[in-house]
């Protein structure tokens, strides 16, 4: 995990996160960690840049000191459109209910931290990666992927800009 | 960590629950079985790997069971290497494990499975969540939940570096002890542990057992299944995470067997059927008689419920209390139904609560002595604990330079793999006849199978966070004429 001086220290924090997810050891599922890496350079004075293999309920703990976050996660949509980017805000849990209590996303995150009066970034923004291949065991991202790294960045990158403005 | 949305068809079926329900003639179940999505390639990448990284890339498999994974991987290596770690270095370790299974059972009665009973089985789906729960115990109770487990897992980083990939573990003992200075917030955290534990049997006495209509679900046929159980038990045969010997009761809880993990392929077979990549472990003295229940079948359990039936007792003070009035109620033992995994997770919460309490108390803890060092040239290594989810094996065989040629890995999930198939045929059974079925089938058999809280080995999930669950109904020719999903 990345995880800067500036998060320990409270007075240091930023006010804005950019959160990587992901299991680098799972192909492309590591996409939201691997973005990371290339985001630092360019919003270091900006946003406090982490990335983090948990999930679930503890994410809590990440975005909890934040005013606002950007989430980048990969994203398995079963088409051929690797590379693709996907967009979600808040108001896209608000209008999802809950349907299942085996697994806990950020739809329940967002709802248990407002539910017990967590502190919650006010605006959330998640970005998802459409990947081809996050279940074979490998430290690399498939080649498809690969080739639109370089794109992804650069779409990303003007995405994440207009939202922290 | 994946997202999953939908989007017809999914051309890819792995990382969901897939079930499969096959029909007779008469458009009555045959057969119907749980797919749990396989690790695809495991084996290979692994394969060369210096066998001391195993501790570190094996909770990597899964966001849920990391610890679980480490500390397995790390006895493989002890045994591995032939080293025996000094007994500080075994108190730490079994110390961080209770702090996990503390955590982990904690998330599940509150937030996984939890809502079943305590906002209730019947509850409207949309309320019979997370949210639905804090809303029953208050949110005083909702803000402990989190704060607690937030306090083990800060403690948890504290002393092993991460809480979701430790890197503490290593052949002979730990790479970090604990100070003395450190001590004491160690003990406050688990004194609180004990008392959150006894609140949750309080809660799940006031909720549920207090309720005769979750009762009569709780025993009821349709999640009873009478199977052999298998736990991990102490030098006294009470239960205990992190060591000891293998021990396996029959479905009348006569003692079937009780064995050295190093011996595990005398007594563990696997079964495959062509329909999935999963192998289905049973007894192999028994042997395969299919998914069936009864004493001449081998199909096992593990979990809470199977470690409570395989054990003669807990270690600790009020765990045995909560054991035995466990067993006074139920006025059987072992119990068979499927659903009192729920009330056993909550006796397994008091017991870890208690024994890391017992070791973060004990004046060996913050010795210096936390490493043996090996001379010994490495081939077998093989390691069991219990995950939340119950009994695991890392098997790891090396070359003489300890580089990996082979790992075999026996999850939890796997070892029940055929009692949940069974669970969720008798739920499929139950509502589908002469061919007409509904989506009921989807809540009977998620409540069947969430008991064991089975663990799919990757970060799916989907918006809006549901477990995607598929079921293929499929004729007697092997041919798919429906399919019924949640997502």
């Amino acid at each position: 995990m990345i995880r800067l001086k500036t998060f320990e220290k409270k007075d240091l924090r930023k006010k804005y996160l950019i959160l990587g997810l992901g299991n680098t050891i799972r192909g492309d599922d590591g996409i939201g960690i691997y973005l990371t890496k290339f985001l630092e350079k360019k919003f270091l004075n900006l946003a406090d840049i982490i990335s983090t293999e948990e999930m679930g309920l503890s994410l809590i703990d990440f975005l909890s000191p934040y005013e606002k976050a950007v989430i980048i996660d990969s994203i398995f949509t079963g088409k051929k459109d690797i590379g693709e980017i996907y967009i979600f805000k808040q108001k896209d849990f608000d209008s999802k209910q809950i349907k299942s209590n085996h697994y806990i996303g950020l739809p329940e995150i967002y709802k248990i931290a407002k539910k017990l009066k967590i502190p919650f970034p006010k605006e959330l923004l998640i970005i998802g990666i459409s990947v081809e291949d996050p279940y074979t065991i490998k430290p690399e991202l498939s080649e498809n992927l690969k080739k639109k790294i370089p794109e992804i960045i650069t779409k990303i990158e003007k995405i994440i800009r207009d939202f922290l403005k | 960590m994946e997202h999953r949305i939908t989007i017809d068809p999914i051309t890819r079926l792995e990382g969901h629950g897939k079930i499969e329900i096959f029909l007779d003639e008469n458009g009555n179940v045959e057969k119907a079985y749980f797919v749990v999505p396989e690790l695809r390639g495991f084996e290979i990448f692994v394969k060369g790997k210096p066998a001391e990284d195993m501790p570190i890339i094996t909770p990597r498999i899964c966001g849920v069971c990391p610890t679980a994974h480490h500390m397995a991987s790390t006895k493989a290596l002890d045994d591995l290497y032939k080293v025996e770690p000094p007994s500080p270095a075994k108190k730490l370790r079994e110390m961080l494990y209770n702090m996990f299974m503390l955590e982990d059972h904690a998330l599940h009665v509150y937030i996984l499975g939890g809502p079943d009973f305590i906002v209730g089985p019947k509850a409207k789906k949309e309320e019979r969540n997370v949210l639905g729960v804090i809303q029953k115990v208050g949110l005083e109770i909702g803000k402990k939940v989190i704060s607690m487990r937030r306090e083990i897992r800060e403690l948890m980083t504290l002393l092993a570096g991460k809480v979701i990939h430790p890197a503490w573990g290593v052949p002979g003992g730990v790479t970090r002890g604990l100070k003395e200075e450190e001590r004491k917030n160690f003990v406050k955290v688990a004194e609180k542990g004990v008392e959150f534990a006894l609140f949750t049997l309080k809660v799940f006495k006031d909720i549920v057992l207090s309720n005769k209509e979750y009762v009569e679900l709780i025993t009821s046929d349709t999640y009873t299944h009478r199977t052999y159980y298998m736990g991990l038990v102490d030098n006294n045969k009470k239960v205990n995470f992190y060591d000891g010997k293998i021990r396996v009761v029959d479905p009348e809880g006569k003692e079937f067997a009780l064995f050295d993990v190093r011996d595990y392929k005398d007594y563990i077979a696997e079964h495959v059927e062509n329909w999935t990549y999963i192998k289905f472990p049973f007894l192999k003295k028994v042997g395969w008689k299919g998914f069936i229940d009864g004493k001449d079948s081998g199909v096992y359990s593990v979990a809470p419920l199977a470690r409570l039936n395989a054990s003669e007792g807990m270690a600790t003070p009020k765990a045995q209390e909560a054991y035995e009035e466990f067993y006074k109620t139920l006025g059987v033992k072992p119990v068979h139904h499927t659903l009192a995994n729920h009330w056993a997770r909550v006796i397994e919460m008091i017991y870890a609560a208690e024994r890391f309490l017992e070791l973060a108390k004990d004046p060996e803890i913050t010795s210096d002595n936390i490493r043996n060092i090996s001379k010994e040239i490495p081939s077998v290594g093989i390691g069991v604990v219990e995950a939340p989810r119950g009994i695991l094996i890392h098997h790891y065989e090396t070359d003489e330079k300890g580089f990996i040629t082979k790992a075999n890995l026996i999850v939890a999930t796997q070892n029940n793999a055929a009692r949940i198939a069974m669970s969720v045929e008798k739920a499929a059974k139950g509502l589908i006849k002469n061919g007409k079925y509904d989506e009921g089938i989807l809540n009977m058999i998620e409540m069947a199978f969430r008991a064991y809280d089975p663990c799919h080995a990757c970060g799916t999930h989907s918006l809006p966070g549901n477990i995607p669950l598929l079921i293929n109904i499929r004729d007697k020719k092997g041919n798919i004429i429906d399919k019924i999903k949640n997502f």
